[in-house]
C-alpha cells in the first residue's frame, strides 16, 4: 500500500454461487480522493463496495485497509423506507457512533453534543425528536448522511445516494458532499448513475463491467475510445456537463 | 366469584402469587426481546422456538426430568442452529424456522405418543396452567428474565443499531454476528420462561403483540420498548385474573386480552385519522 492509500484492492473476485459478479479488480483509494464508480446495471458497482467494506466475502484476492480506518456508509436501500419503524432522528443518528465506542457502550454528554452538531451541520436539528418514518425522502437522506458522518469517518461510501431525490435536493446533497471532500479532506467513494451532476466534483472515475474497464480522470473517461458505447448511449448524455466530444 | 375475591386470591393462594410473579417476568422478557425481533422482521423465530420448546418438554417428561431444565439447552442450541441456517445462502429464514418447528413438533408428538402416561401434563405445557407453576418455575423465570434484562441493557445500543440496519451496523464496526447469536439465545430463554404461563403453542404471541401494540403510539425506539413492557405486564396480569375468575386456560386468555387491546387501539387510531382528514 502506498503512503496515502486508505484502501487497496488486490486482484479481488466476488462470486454469488456460480456467478462471478466481479473479476480480478485492483485499485487503491487515496486520501482526499472523490471517486465515482459507474457502470451499467448489474456491472458489479454495489458488489464492489460491499466487498470493499467486508459485507461480502471476496472469493479471491485481498482488501487491505489503513490501520484504524473508519468507514461512513450511506446504503442504497435503507430501513428508513420502513415508515413504521419506531425510531427518532436522534436515535438513528446515534447508531453511527456505536462502531467506534468501547464496551460498555453508553451515550455520554460528548456523544450527545456530537450528534446535535452533526444534525446542525445537516440543517435538521429541529427534526431530532421526529420519527424518521414521518419525514420526506430528502429529509430522511439527510438523517442517514448525518448517521454516516457522526463518527467523523476517514472515508465516506455513498451508494446511489440521490436516486430517490428531486433535482434541487440532488444539487444540495452534492454541495454538502463536495464541502466534506474539499474543506474537511474526507475521501469520498460514490456509486452513481448520475455522473453528469458529479462530473464537476470528482477527481477519478472507475468504470466497471464485472472487470475494471477504466480508472482515471473524468476528462480521460470521456476521451477513452473503448468507453464510447457507454458514453454515447448514456441516458443523460444530452445534459450540460456531459462528455462534450 | 366476585372481582374482590379474585384480588384476595392473589394474597391468599400461593399458586396465584407465583403465577402473577412468573407472568410479570414472562411479560417483561418476552416484550423486550420481541421489540428487537419484530422490528428485525424475525419474530417468527419465537413461533418456531415455541414448537422446539414443546419437543423439549416432551423429552423432559419422557426422561422423567424437570421439563424446563431440559428445554433450555435444546431451545438455545436450536435457536443458534436456525440463525446459522438463516445466515447461510442455501436457505431462507422462514424456511429454516418452518422446518425446525415441524421437525420438533413431530418429535414431541411421537414422544408423547410413546410415553402415553404424561399426556395430561403435556397439555398444561401446551396452553399454560397457573395451577401447574411450581417453585422451580418461579426461580427459573426470575433468573432467566434477569439475564435477559441485564444483557439487553448492556448491549442495548448495539442491538438497536443492528435492528435498525444490520448492514450499516456491520460496516461501522458493530459485531453483528455475535449479537445475532446473543439475540437468538435470549429469544430461546424468553420462550422457555413463558411456557408455564402461556404455553408452548401461544408464547410467540407475547413476543409479537406487545411491540405491535406499542407501535400504535408512534414513539421512538426506547419509548416503544417501554410501552411494550407496560402493555405486556398489563395484559398478562389482566389475562391471569380473568382466567382465574372464569376458570379458563391462562395462555389463551392472555392472548385474547392482547388481541382485544390491539384491536381497540388500532380502531381508535383509524377512526381518529378518518375524522381528522
Amino acid at each position: 500500500m502506498s503512503n496515502n492509500s486508505l484502501v487497496t484492492l488486490s486482484d479481488i473476485s466476488v462470486k454469488y454461487q456460480h456467478f462471478e459478479a466481479l473479476k480480478d479488480i485492483s485499485f487503491s483509494i487515496n486520501s482526499g480522493d472523490f471517486i465515482a464508480i459507474v457502470g451499467a446495471n448489474g456491472s458489479g458497482k454495489t458488489t464492489l463496495i460491499k466487498a470493499l467494506m467486508g459485507i461480502l466475502r471476496v472469493s479471491k484476492g485481498k482488501v487491505s485497509y489503513e490501520k484504524d480506518l473508519h468507514i461512513g456508509y450511506l446504503p442504497q436501500n435503507t430501513a428508513a423506507q420502513d415508515r413504521l419503524f419506531p425510531s427518532t432522528v436522534e436515535e438513528v443518528v446515534s447508531t453511527g457512533l456505536m462502531g467506534k465506542k468501547k464496551f460498555p457502550k453508553i451515550l455520554n454528554q460528548d456523544d450527545k453534543r456530537n450528534i446535535y452538531a452533526t444534525l446542525e451541520y445537516m440543517k435538521i436539528s429541529h427534526l431530532r425528536k421526529k420519527r424518521i418514518g414521518a419525514l420526506s425522502g430528502g429529509q430522511q437522506q439527510r438523517v442517514l448522511l448525518a448517521r454516516a458522518l457522526v463518527s467523523k469517518p476517514d472515508i465516506l461510501i455513498l451508494d446511489e445516494p440521490t436516486s430517490a431525490l428531486d433535482q434541487s435536493m440532488r444539487g444540495y446533497f452534492f454541495k454538502v458532499v463536495e464541502e466534506l471532500n474539499k474543506t474537511h479532506n474526507m475521501t469520498i467513494l460514490l456509486v452513481t448513475h448520475d455522473i453528469v451532476t458529479t462530473g464537476d466534483y470528482i477527481n477519478r472515475v472507475i468504470y466497471l463491467d464485472q472487470t475494471l474497464k477504466f480508472d482515471g480522470t473524468f476528462d480521460e473517461f470521456c476521451e477513452d475510445p473503448e468507453l464510447s458505447p457507454f458514453v454515447h448511449t448514456h441516458p443523460l448524455k444530452h445534459r450540460e456537463g456531459w462528455c462534450k466530444h | 366469584m366476585s372481582w374482590f375475591e379474585v384480588f384476595e386470591a392473589i394474597f391468599n393462594y400461593q399458586f396465584m402469587l407465583r403465577a402473577i410473579i412468573v407472568g410479570v417476568m414472562v411479560a417483561i422478557s418476552s416484550s423486550v426481546i420481541g421489540s428487537f425481533l419484530v422490528l428485525k422482521k424475525f419474530s417468527m423465530i419465537g413461533h418456531g422456538l415455541s414448537h422446539v420448546a414443546f419437543a423439549g418438554v416432551a423429552i423432559g417428561l419422557w426422561l422423567n426430568q424437570t421439563p424446563i431444565l431440559v428445554t433450555v439447552p435444546i431451545v438455545v442450541v436450536v435457536s443458534i442452529f436456525i440463525l446459522k441456517l438463516n445466515q447461510s445462502v442455501q436457505l431462507h429464514g422462514d424456511a429454516a424456522i418452518g422446518l425446525s418447528a415441524a421437525f420438533a413438533m413431530a418429535l414431541g408428538t411421537i414422544l408423547a405418543s410413546v410415553g402415553g402416561g404424561f399426556n395430561v401434563d403435556l397439555f398444561s405445557y401446551l396452553f399454560g396452567s397457573i395451577l401447574a407453576i411450581g417453585q422451580i418455575d418461579l426461580y427459573l423465570s426470575i433468573i432467566f428474565s434477569t439475564i435477559v434484562l441485564i444483557t439487553v441493557t448492556v448491549f442495548y445500543h448495539d442491538l438497536f443499531a443492528m435492528t435498525y440496519e444490520e448492514e450499516f451496523a456491520k460496516v461501522s464496526g458493530v459485531k453483528t454476528s455475535h449479537l445475532n447469536t446473543l439475540l437468538a439465545v435470549l429469544t430461546g430463554l424468553a420462550v422457555v420462561i413463558g411456557i408455564r404461563v402461556i404455553g408452548t403453542v401461544l408464547i410467540s404471541s407475547l413476543i409479537i403483540f406487545p411491540t405491535v401494540i406499542a407501535m400504535q403510539f408512534n414513539k421512538g425506539f426506547r419509548g416503544t420498548i417501554f410501552l411494550a413492557v407496560f402493555s405486556s405486564i398489563f395484559t398478562v396480569i389482566l389475562g391471569l385474573l380473568v382466567s382465574f375468575k372464569y376458570d379458563l386456560p391462562s395462555g389463551s386468555t392472555i392472548v385474547i386480552v392482547n388481541g382485544l387491546v390491539f384491536f381497540t387501539i388500532y380502531l381508535y387510531n383509524t377512526i381518529r385519522k378518518l375524522t381528522q382528514n
